[in-house]
């Protein structure tokens, strides 16, 4: 099991409690501190880690160097930004948003595309390209974030989320796909897709011994898990944000034998017990 | 079962989601009056579009109305007209300038998703209204960022309908209490044209005393934040956010904290929260914990006492 660090210590993300996820953000108020922050973690063992492709995310990878043998997970979008859009200008601020961000090659091959058909599948090759910074190394891993994808379940589209998947394989990444809805996304995968794709591809979900914030409920995806789909699987939320006693809660994610799992903290003592007692 | 949609922007689409993720069998029926936009959302989402509801004479069984808050009630009449069988209208229900209403229907619901919090149906379930002395409210966001266009840099919009009127919908839910008298009011416009900061102080009939601050361009929040601080008479004080209850004792000391892993709750899809997917099956069911057309007019009646208090015009 290969363990990875998480940012939203660095972003201020908490979901048992605002007002640490507020202290935090305030002590990782610099690019630098965040990069110290994972080159540290890499050194001790970590396998890599996740990172947002927010305003700081995207500097982070754009400008920062890391050991190669590390591995980046990098996932788009930034949804504040795009919900703030909406909220001050509507839903067509979006496209316009993406049409004037994207290159003028992407805008004319894929763009005319979008144009043409109005599928919404063409809008992923010029997100991409809007979000992912030119320095991101290939082989990378590039995620798809939990709202987008659950919207696109919800709204029966989980053909977008296999164009994605194509894309990103094709741009020399490998993908990866974050929902809260993981039963439901393998039963729309299912089938779909070719085994050399499914292979690299990872699906990101939440997993703890609580059950919390587990859905649709912690006896499903446990079954999902024991089901052994042929693609990679990483748990997220592993000690509940922050809720329950780490030991049991690393020796439970233990026993479900996952591929991958994310973990965020503001302590380098905290990476270090922790990526111990999941080694171990 | 037929449900029609007015209005596929963030709400129409969100709502959309869910009842189209929890319940695949429906049909679905928008009205989406912008051209352009309407014309690539059809071709992507199984419903079928329509520009006004001018051709929509036949009743559905479930109207949700996710337009701005100035056509509400024209909306609503034509859904009540056409013998619609149950409604949700998105909060405020027309705004803080809708005061009266006059139309007879049945199942009216109008969307104050912050109910379907499971911190606030703790509350709801474990502190006696009559037992409330002071009770505090606040939503905190980094929502504007630049001035708006449209309609969100207009009367109904601001921070007070827009945000506020939730945490009023949850005050009055909690306190059971929708009679109040302003004591001060505090408006400012930072970024928009209208209100983005509000900071009021009012007393109920039975004088609790309750207060507010709305503040939607704080740079330093990520996620909209609500809280709600409760001090009840006997002394005990609750601080109750969408996360987490801490219980004080008289003499400000931590006794007791509950967070959302402890109310863990599941549901069948997820998106946004699942206060979101709550409100929706609630609205599928008997819709118990929604508020109805009442609970919306006496919001929208604060709103309008907040905002005139001073007597000057707000905008």
């Amino acid at each position: 099991m290969k363990i990875i660090l998480g940012d939203n210590q660095f972003f201020g993300v908490n979901h048992f409690d605002l007002e640490k996820g507020q202290q935090t953000k305030l002590y990782f108020n610099d690019v630098d501190k965040i990069k110290n922050f994972i080159n540290d973690s890499l050194s001790v063992g970590m396998d890599g880690f996740m990172i947002n492709s927010n305003e700081k995310g995207y500097e982070i990878i754009d400008k920062c160097n890391f050991n190669n043998d590390k591995e980046i997970h990098y996932s788009i979008p930034y949804p504040h930004k795009y919900a703030n859009m909406i909220n001050e200008n509507g839903m067509m601020s979006l496209f316009k948003y993406i049409y004037k961000n994207t290159s003028m090659i992407n805008n004319i091959t894929v763009g005319s595309k979008l144009l043409f058909s109005r599928n919404l599948k063409h809008l992923v090759p010029l997100a991409l390209d809007m979000e992912i910074p030119k320095k991101l190394k290939k082989g990378s891993y590039i995620y798809i974030q939990n709202i987008i994808t659950d919207l696109l379940i919800g709204m029966g589209r989980a053909d977008i989320l296999i164009h994605f998947i194509q894309t990103v394989t094709k741009m020399g990444y490998k993908p990866g796909i974050i929902t809260l809805n993981p039963v439901m996304l393998d039963r729309l995968l299912k089938n779909k897709l070719k085994e050399s794709l499914l292979k690299e591809l990872i699906i990101c979900f939440n997993v703890n011994k609580e059950g919390f914030n587990v859905f649709p409920y912690l006896n499903k995806v446990e079954e999902l898990i024991k089901s052994k789909p042929n693609y990679k699987l990483m748990g997220m939320s592993i000690f509940a944000s922050g809720a329950s006693n780490i030991p049991s809660s690393i020796q439970y994610i233990k026993k479900l034998k996952l591929d991958y799992v994310v973990f965020g903290t503001s302590k380098i003592e905290n990476v270090t017990s922790n990526l111990q007692r999941l080694k171990a | 079962m037929k449900i029609l949609i007015y209005g596929f922007g963030r709400m129409g689409l969100t709502h959309f989601s869910i009842l189209n993720g929890l319940y695949p069998k429906l049909k679905f029926y928008i009205v989406e009056p912008n051209k352009i936009f309407r014309k690539i959302v059809e071709k992507n989402i199984k419903a079928k579009f329509y520009k006004d509801d001018s051709n929509l004479k036949e009743a559905f069984d479930l109207t949700l109305i996710t337009t701005p808050p100035s056509i509400h009630l024209m909306l609503l009449k034509n859904s009540i007209n056409r013998g619609d069988k149950k409604i949700f209208i998105e909060k405020p229900f027309g705004g803080h300038t809708n005061i009266n209403y006059d139309l007879s229907a049945n199942k009216i619901y109008i969307g104050y998703v912050l109910r379907f919090n499971p911190c606030i149906q703790w509350v709801k379930k474990h502190i006696n209204p009559e037992e409330i002395n002071s009770i505090h409210g606040q939503y905190l966001s980094n929502t504007i960022e630049k001035k708006p266009s449209g309609w969100r840099n207009g009367p109904f919009s601001g921070v007070l309908n827009e945000m506020g009127s939730h945490v009023i919908d949850l005050i009055q839910y909690i306190t059971e209490a929708n009679e109040m008298d302003v004591t001060s009011s505090i408006k400012e416009s930072v970024v928009s044209d209208v209100d983005d900061i509000v900071d009021a102080t009012l007393k109920t009939k039975n004088g609790v005393s309750v207060s507010m601050y709305f503040n939607w361009v704080k740079k330093d929040v990520r996620k909209p934040i609500f809280s709600i601080e409760i001090e009840k008479k006997d002394g005990l004080k609750y601080f109750v956010d969408q996360q987490q209850i801490k219980e004080y004792d008289k003499n400000g000391v931590l006794i007791n904290r509950l967070s959302v892993a402890d109310l863990a709750e599941a549901v069948p899809y997820y998106l946004r929260g699942i206060d979101f997917t709550k409100q929706m099956t609630d609205l599928m069911d008997e819709g118990s914990i929604m508020a109805n057309i009442n609970d919306a007019i006496g919001v929208n009646m604060l709103m309008n006492k907040i905002l005139s208090y001073e007597n000057y015009p707000r905008r």
